[in-house]
């Protein structure tokens, strides 16, 4: 076995010894390493407000408003220009966001911790779609329900993981998987999973009946829900493999909207970006080609995971959106066998024949086979202050995999 | 056995798929193998994968 196989070897049982568990709610400003009272978190590699897209631009102006730093989008666009907010990955501060990915300091999120190797990951709570800040919209409607998540939504939650104890975050993927989730477009079963795992606990706490009722229809009319608790749990994972010399594993597939960007773990602190694909997009009614942005997000952490458009095989349903039949969605989750290093034990694909998904993207086996990573995402207009038009599907650029190469073999001479 | 050799070949078909497709076509026996040459034929990328395969 060569060195590189054997380091591999290592960093993707990391990945699976791995234990995510979600712990609370917290402030982000309370929690995110490195995080200030002027900085905004974003998905995606690094981007200045000069380069960021549409959707990205609507959700950082939506932020600052929703921050009270401004009183409208021409107030907050003056103040990002200014630079008097530090832009950053939220990767890169142990943290994970959807689309736009912006997380402000007043933002509560999820607490996630893997009890394996203590370390930790964020990520805020999800909106629901459509006209939503991660898609980039910022009108006083958007700014009202974030609030309301702030003011109503979090506390509830946060009370309730007090008395719940830390949540197995695997358990409820594994679980999932087996009744047509993918885990990231699809989250119908784990949320619905999660919010019944909750309930008892949300009734235990103190607040009134009518606020618990708001929270839990909210919670269970949004098919999403339980996204925003995937994906740290998947960066959890992840990052558990990050940082190890020689290892060509891929630990984060990210966008923001103008770049796509991956992180591999033996080349820590580095991004290797190229430019963000336009989803192939089922549009909603209202909507239509050309409307789209480019590809947008942490999500994808889904897919690096093996989850997502890797896990194709166990929710077909999400490939017939796309014109796709059971077969393709099976001949998906195959494929990219053939750019990952082993099979996750713990999320296994009935289709399949109870196979484990695909895990451990190697950069040489993508540049070696030319297969690239297949992704399912949501859509945002390319314009802000629009919100989501569809869902989507595309591969991940080549470019940032031969990148990632070249370093790589510079690096490990 | 020679002789139904000739009369009903087995074909496995490597790379292009279009001859594949001609031989299914006129009722041929014939599996696809999708075969690419390394990284595409890059042979910057090609000389890095042995390196590191060497490593």
């Amino acid at each position: 076995m060569g060195k590189i196989e054997e380091v591999n070897e290592k960093a993707v049982k990391r990945i699976l010894d791995a234990k995510p568990v979600a712990t609370g709610i917290k402030k982000a400003k309370d929690v995110i390493p490195g995080m200030t009272e002027r900085t905004l978190l974003h998905a995606g590699p690094p981007i200045e407000w000069e380069r960021m897209s549409g959707p990205t631009r609507g959700a950082v102006m939506g932020a600052a408003i929703f921050e009270d730093w401004a009183g409208d989008e021409i107030e907050a666009a003056k103040l990002a220009e200014s630079g008097e907010i530090t832009f950053a990955p939220c990767h890169d501060h142990d943290a994970v966001g959807p689309m736009a990915g912006v997380i402000s300091p007043s933002m509560s999120v999820y607490v996630v911790e893997n009890q394996e190797h203590g370390n930790k990951a964020y990520c805020n709570l999800n909106e629901g779609l459509g006209k939503v800040l991660r898609y980039g919209a910022y009108s006083k409607e958007v700014i009202e329900k974030l609030k309301w998540m702030e003011e109503t939504m979090a506390p509830v939650l946060a009370e309730a993981f007090k008395r719940s104890g830390p949540i197995d975050l695997k358990e409820i993927i594994s679980k999932a998987l087996h009744m047509g989730d993918e885990g990231h477009c699809r989250n119908v079963a784990t949320s619905l999973i999660f919010l019944k795992t909750m309930v008892p606990y949300m009734m235990e706490t103190g607040f009134d009946r009518e606020t618990i009722s708001k929270v839990m229809k909210f919670m269970g009319d949004n098919v999403l829900t339980f996204l925003n608790l995937l994906m740290p749990a998947c960066k959890a994972m992840l990052d558990a493999g990050h940082g190890i010399e020689y290892s060509t594993i891929v630990t984060a597939l990210s966008r923001n909207g103008t770049d796509f960007g991956i992180r591999v773990s033996g080349l820590p602190g580095r991004w290797f970006t190229a430019s963000a694909p336009v989803p192939k997009t089922l549009f909603f009614p209202g909507f239509k080609e050309g409307d789209q942005g480019r590809d947008l997000g942490d999500s994808a952490i889904a897919e690096t995971m093996g989850l997502g458009g890797f896990a194709s095989a166990t929710a077909p349903a999400v490939v017939q959106v796309i014109g796709g039949t059971p077969q393709d969605a099976a001949n998906y989750s195959r494929e990219m066998g053939e750019i990952t290093v082993a099979e996750n034990p713990s999320f296994t694909i009935p289709f399949l024949n109870f196979q484990g998904a695909p895990l451990g993207i190697d950069i040489r086996k993508v540049v070696e086979t030319g297969i690239l990573p297949f992704i399912n995402t949501g859509v945002a207009h390319k314009d802000p202050g629009v919100g989501g038009v569809g869902f989507g599907v595309l591969r991940a650029p080549m470019d940032c995999f031969k990148k990632a190469l070249r370093a790589f073999a510079e690096e490990y001479k | 056995m020679t002789v139904e050799l000739l009369r009903k070949p087995k074909i496995i078909n490597v790379g292009a798929r279009n001859f594949h497709d001609s031989l299914i076509a006129q009722g041929a026996d014939s599996v696809h193998v999708d075969w690419k040459p390394p990284a595409g034929g890059d042979q910057e990328m090609m000389k890095l994968l042995d390196k590191l395969d060497k490593l």
